[in-house]
């Protein structure tokens, strides 16, 4: 799903314009970033959290050259789903192997 | 300001920002995420423009061990969203770090590495043959008494002069410094042929040259005719023991827990020389039987030469005893070399021709036996070496590289050199006077701290040198 496929799909549910939903899109976008710069972490129920994470400074080698470089400390934005929305995408994986384990017991 | 943001605090924002009612807006946020999640169940991959990409990727199944029974369990593999953000939110984010770089270790780091690794190697292993040599040279005196030091230092001195080493100048002047200390130098020999068992091979591998230092080395305090030159160059050698002290000193301390492998050092050097000059081997047998007689002529070397040199020569000869022949044929080329010399003038190319011929000449005659003969032989170079700075030096064996360090005067640079790997100074010195001893200009012309070591690339100032 591209970006223009997910502003049609929010257009529809939120009854917008895709222009209006675009401009809302890009409203909201602004306002989690202006609060992750702030290292506010943002939970969305059912879907994961958002978190600005420090990492260290590191020494980091070329394996092909073999020079050593020493890679600064940085923030980067990391994503954790949440359990529910890795239950909803391992569901049928589960459910499958339940059952072929199901099957096993019984026999 | 680190909080927790729920979907309902960004609604609430959002709806301030975007003039829209709360529960609009709330219906947009709680839309955009379930439209998210829906599209990752559609199509694995939802791409965001000004945010970033959801992708699903597989976690596959890996094992691990159950904290509480230790068993060996699997974890069931997965699936995964996994969120990259668009460069230019990354950016944003980490917009504080924004200044940093990623920067290049290698040169300091080698550099350290390297400089650690040739230390080390200098001291432990001795990875070079010249600092094997050092190794040697300095751990013995470290460990034992004077008396001990001053046999370690004679006895490794032949070892020196015969391999090359750049170390026997300070050794022979520490030696030269504790002879001259001591009463009775006669004793010191003595003791060293009697010394610890632990030195014997080198003892045994040169005979003759041990031999020519200890009569050499009497003459030194009373200043005999010929010896007229003794005056002037000693206080140089004075000058210069406390740094040859200093430099015996400082390794004392770690070497003490190098002398296992400063011993197999040596005995390795010894292999070496036996390998090299195979000739001479056969001499230890009657060297080392004939230590103790050695002493005894030695004594009356010392007697003899105090008055004059020839004299000594004659008394020497005449002792047939098969182990004092090599002593009594090196005293013997001394003798003839006097002699040649008429008195003080130095001439160091009519010596250098006189002494070889002479000394093989008369040894054959001097000596019973065909293995010393042959020993004799082999060493004419070394004698010849050992003699020259003798005379040069006018003093003993062991002053001999003292005495070229003094017999030269320095009139300036001559060249620059830039040190190759693999160079050392002594082979500068060959290169450039065709004469390996005259290495200590050089270290003084350039104020080497330690001649053992020089860094490749550095550029050192070859003097010009001028005999006294």
């Amino acid at each position: 799903m591209n970006n223009k496929e997910f502003i049609t799909e929010l257009s529809k549910r939120t009854g917008r314009t895709p222009s209006d939903t675009m401009k809302l899109i890009e409203d909201f976008e602004a306002l989690m970033t202006s609060h992750l710069e702030e290292n506010d972490t943002i939970a969305a129920m059912g879907f994961g959290t958002f978190e600005v994470k420090k990492k260290m400074e590191r020494v980091s080698v070329n394996p092909t050259t073999g020079k050593r470089y020493l890679i600064p400390p940085k923030l980067a934005l990391s994503f954790k789903q949440s359990a529910s929305l890795k239950e909803r995408f391992n569901a049928e994986t589960d459910k499958i192997e339940a059952s072929a384990e199901d099957n096993v017991s019984r026999q | 300001m680190e909080k927790k943001l729920s979907v309902l605090n960004l609604a609430e924002e959002l709806a301030e920002k975007s003039s829209i009612t709360a529960s609009q807006a709330e219906g947009f946020v709680r839309a955009f995420f379930d439209v998210l999640a829906d599209g990752l169940a559609q199509d694995d991959i939802v791409k965001v423009k000004g945010w970033g990409t959801f992708k699903l990727s597989a976690v596959s199944n890996r094992e691990s061990v159950d904290v509480n029974t230790g068993e060996r369990i699997v974890i069931k593999g997965y699936r995964k969203v996994t969120f990259l953000p668009e460069t230019a939110l990354k950016d944003h984010i980490n917009k504080p770090f924004a200044q940093f770089e990623t920067t290049e270790l290698n040169d300091s780091y080698s550099i350290e590495e390297e400089t650690v690794d040739v230390e080390d190697a200098g001291l432990d292993t001795g990875a070079l043959p010249h600092a094997d040599e050092v190794n040697e040279t300095f751990s013995p005196a470290a460990e034992e008494k004077p008396e001990v030091q001053e046999e370690t230092t004679a006895l490794e001195m032949p070892a020196g002069t015969e391999s090359e080493s750049e170390t026997p100048s300070e050794y022979e002047a520490a030696a030269d410094v504790e002879i001259k200390t001591e009463p009775e130098p006669v004793e010191s020999a003595g003791t060293k042929a009697g010394s610890g068992e632990a030195f014997e091979p080198e003892a045994t591998t040169e005979p003759e040259t041990e031999i020519t230092i200890e009569p050499e080395s009497v003459p030194i305090p009373e200043d005999e005719p010929v010896m007229e030159e003794t005056g002037t160059p000693e206080p140089e050698a004075l000058k210069r023991e406390p740094d040859n002290v200093k430099r015996t000193r400082r390794p004392r301390r770690s070497w003490h827990y190098w002398l296992p492998i400063v011993l197999l050092l040596l005995v390795s050097v010894c292999l070496y020389i036996y390998i090299t000059f195979g000739k001479g081997f056969e001499k230890p047998k009657y060297a080392h039987a004939a230590g103790e007689k050695e002493n005894s002529i030695k004594v009356e070397h010392v007697d003899f030469s105090d008055k004059k040199p020839n004299i000594v020569i004659k008394t020497d000869s005449p002792k047939p005893t098969p182990a004092a022949c090599s002593a009594t044929a090196s005293i013997v080329h001394d003798s003839t070399q006097i002699s040649s010399e008429e008195g003080k003038t130095l001439e160091v190319k009519t010596i250098e021709a006189v002494p070889e011929e002479a000394k093989t000449l008369e040894v054959k005659p001097a000596q019973a036996e065909p293995a010393e003969a042959k020993s004799a032989e082999a060493k004419p170079a070394q004698q010849k070496t050992n003699i020259q700075p003798a005379r040069s030096g006018e003093k003993s064996l062991k002053d001999i590289t003292m005495a070229d360090t003094t017999g030269y005067v320095i009139l300036g640079t001559k060249a620059t050199h830039t040190v190759q790997e693999g160079e050392t100074i002594v082979q500068l010195a060959r290169k450039y006077y065709n004469d390996k001893r005259l290495w200590p200009y050089i270290v003084k012309h350039n104020g080497l701290k330690n001649p053992n070591s020089v860094q490749v690339g550095k550029s050192i100032a070859i003097p010009e040198l001028k005999a006294k």
